[in-house]
């Protein structure tokens, strides 16, 4: 079971986020509106009661004006009564009479100015007294009371003043009502308006209080809910890491044992070959040494199979060798320019006996000189010389065996050689084609029908052929025959060399610009990319530059205009460039 | 014919001038006045100006006669606009010698007596008012002559110090 699964990881960082992100619920929402709405409505109702209500001061001052009026109303009233007591005398004229009835009635009038109205509840009683005085005083002739007159006035006088008198009392008395009534609904209104703020202070508190506690509460178990999470990430991730290194160990001590596998088999290999080569050697010169004097008819089998077993041992060995020695090969080792006809030729010559044993044509012309490669000649020499062996020895007597080869050119691209080698043996089983480069892998037919073999030379071909920066692939019928195709890079000529190492440079240079740079001048770079594609025409190279480009304004805050401009710049470049191929190919 | 629709027009003008003239009246009179006051003689001092030795008697044409200058302002009583035609407050004391520091005591008709010192009387502007709207102030609306104070002053809502019927300026 895979220690990594990417897919879960990224289903528990997600587990993770929502363990720990904060949330409301609906209900804690619900309370948080009826908290604002109650908010709201104790502003309202704040407003509005303080434009209804009034303060201390504001009532005082309500009471200390009607008060003031009430005091000075009484006081003209007697002040009036006075001076008329004073005519009646004889000791002041009218005119002075009448300046204080005329000062009452500024009074009288300027009191219901002030807002109080009580002029509107007036006693009429006081009212019509007072128009009597008018009356009386309208009869009596101007200036000094004459005594002849007097006790007519004072008879006259005297109900008209005792009702002014109690009369004002009464007015007195309604003015007070009045200012009261007025000053106790002035303190009810603000009463009712403070106790519905109170009110609905206590209720912003209570919901608050219960908010609190119940956020509070959520909160914490949400932390306590993320902590669990962290905890468990934290204990996957020393899990993982544990593994890691335990794999890590393993690799370590995976690949420490190949390569004592590979010393051990290649120590072993050699140790074997070398009493194996002095084994069929002397075989070899046993058998020489029997045809050439009395042949033992039971011992020349025996010796037969001795000799073939040997030489199968040998060629055992000597793929062991080979393998194990590309193995610890790296590309480009003793590469030279190979010339791929002249090199299939000298196989086909040192396979000669063998083709030509079994009476198998071999159809191959190539000219020389045309399919050159840079590469290790004896690597190459074995690629072809283990396929057009395989080919003879499952190619029936009789049989044929194609080799061609073609120069394939694409535009922008390194050209390749391709090779066919095609048989018409046996072939495959297809459900082996999958295995067939395996080493020691042997097809189930060939096992079947005990054709000897290692297992092993498919698997040197395609590790060469790799070496080699080409590939391999097969394509077979079973009774009909196999087809081997082989691509490798065509060696390239010294300035085409050079181009391609700048082509390189130049690719690798620009990306890595452009990806690491601010984009903040992202013009100026693709300028001077765009020049460089321009100049070696790296049409295609020019293309991915422009495509990584364009992620990178998606991602970044890339103005698209900056882009475009840059796009601009390089597309004429390119475009330029693509001209001046074509104009060349003309 | 023609005689018929002058004499209307003559009707409706004249029907509509006397209501204007009630409406006037019924917002200038006082709904608890009195019959007409008698009217003063013409010697009548209405004004009594005194300061130590110095005593200034005015009548009303004497007050007329001095530097006057109109106001309006918003009267805080019956609480409407109102002009004014006053003399300052400032002048009358400088005419007999008042010093910013001496106390000075203003008296009504009715004995309203207020009293404070001659430089708060004139940092407040005070004016005395003689006539309002171009008519002599009535007695039952605070007349013949009163104390006022422009709506810029800091006794234009402190009500003690505007002294109706205004009978005499003196210093304590």
């Amino acid at each position: 079971m895979p220690f990594w699964n990417q897919e879960q990881e990224f289903d528990r960082d997600i587990d993770i986020v929502q363990e720990t992100r904060f949330r409301l619920s609906w209900g804690q929402k619900l309370l948080g509106a009826l908290m604002l709405i109650s908010l709201i409505a104790f502003g309202i109702t704040t407003f509005v009661t303080s434009r209804q209500s009034i303060s201390q001061a504001q009532i005082l001052s309500k009471v200390e004006a009607p008060a003031s009026s009430i005091i000075f109303t009484q006081r003209e009233t007697l002040v009036y009564v006075a001076r008329f007591s004073e005519w009646l005398a004889g000791s002041v004229d009218r005119r002075t009479v009448q300046i204080a009835r005329a000062l009452l009635a500024q009074r009288l009038n300027v009191i219901d100015a002030d807002g109080t109205q009580v002029g509107s509840r007036l006693n009429p009683l006081f009212l019509a007294s007072l128009r009597d005085s008018d009356q009386l005083l309208a009869t009596a002739p101007s200036g000094i009371l004459s005594d002849n007159l007097r006790s007519q006035f004072l008879t006259r006088s005297k109900p008209i003043i005792d009702s002014i008198l109690l009369n004002s009392r009464a007015l007195i008395e309604s003015y007070q009502h009045a200012v009261d009534t007025q000053v106790r609904q002035q303190v009810v209104v603000r009463e009712r308006g403070a106790r519905i703020n109170l009110g609905l202070l206590i209720w912003l508190i209570a919901i608050n209080l219960i908010l609190f506690f119940w956020v509070g509460y959520t909160t914490r178990n949400q932390y306590r809910r993320g902590r669990r999470a962290i905890r468990e990430e934290n204990r996957v991730l020393l899990q993982t890491r544990e593994e890691l290194i335990l794999t890590q160990e393993s690799l370590t001590h995976v690949q420490s044992l190949n390569q004592a596998k590979n010393e051990f088999i290649s120590t072993v290999n050699h140790e074997l070959r070398t009493p194996l080569t002095s084994i069929i050697g002397y075989i070899g010169l046993i058998r020489r040494k029997l045809e050439k004097e009395s042949p033992i008819q039971e011992v020349e089998p025996l010796i037969n199979t001795l000799h073939r077993n040997a030489l199968g041992l040998l060629d055992l060995v000597e793929g062991m060798l080979s393998i194990s020695h590309l193995d610890a090969t790296d590309t480009g080792v003793n590469f030279a320019k190979i010339d791929l006809a002249l090199n299939i030729e000298n196989v086909l010559f040192v396979l000669e006996p063998s083709f030509l044993e079994r009476n198998i044509s071999i159809d191959f012309a190539a000219s020389k000189d045309q399919f050159i490669i840079d590469g290790n000649y004896g690597q190459i020499s074995q690629v072809f010389m283990n396929l057009i062996s395989n080919a003879i020895k499952f190619s029936p007597p009789g049989g044929s065996i194609s080799i061609t080869l073609v120069r394939q050119v694409f535009e922008s691209q390194i050209p390749f050689i391709e090779l066919h080698i095609s048989d018409q043996g046996i072939g495959i089983p297809s459900h082996d084609l999958p295995q067939l480069f395996t080493r020691f892998f042997r097809a189930s037919n060939v096992v079947r029908e005990q054709i000897p073999g290692t297992g092993l030379g498919l698997a040197i071909v395609q590790k060469i052929v790799l070496l080699h920066g080409g590939d391999i692939s097969v394509t077979s019928e079973l009774g009909h025959g196999t087809d081997f195709e082989i691509r490798l890079p065509e060696a390239l000529s010294a300035t085409d060399a050079l181009i391609a190492s700048r082509r390189d440079s130049v690719l690798q240079r620009s990306t890595s610009r452009v990806e690491g740079s601010s984009l903040s001048d992202i013009t100026a770079i693709a300028h001077e990319i765009g020049g460089a594609i321009g100049f070696y025409t790296f049409i295609d190279e020019g293309r991915r530059i422009l495509e990584i480009s364009r992620d990178l304004a998606k991602k970044s805050v890339l103005a698209d205009s900056d882009f475009h401009q840059a796009k601009n710049e390089v597309l004429s470049l390119l475009q330029s460039a693509q001209n001046r191929i074509e104009n060349e190919d003309k | 014919m023609r005689q018929i629709k002058i004499s209307a027009l003559i009707l409706v003008v004249a029907l509509s001038m006397t209501n204007s003239s009630t409406t006037f009246a019924a917002t200038t009179a006082n709904p608890y006045g009195a019959a007409p006051v008698d009217p003063p003689t013409a010697n009548e001092i209405i004004l009594t100006l005194s300061h130590k030795s110095v005593v200034k008697k005015y009548r009303f044409d004497d007050l007329a006669k001095l530097k006057s200058s109109t106001i309006t302002i918003h009267e805080p009583f019956v609480k409407k606009n109102q002009t004014f035609t006053v003399v300052s407050l400032k002048k009358l004391f400088a005419s007999v010698g008042i010093d910013g520091s001496e106390i000075v005591q203003t008296k009504a008709l009715n004995d309203y007596i207020y009293s404070n010192s001659a430089k708060s009387f004139l940092a407040a502007d005070g004016y005395l008012a003689i006539k309002r709207n171009g008519q002599a102030i009535p007695y039952d609306q605070g007349g013949p002559i009163r104390i006022i104070f422009p709506n810029t002053s800091k006794w234009s809502t402190f009500l003690d110090p505007w002294n109706w019927s205004l009978m005499s300026i003196s210093v304590k």
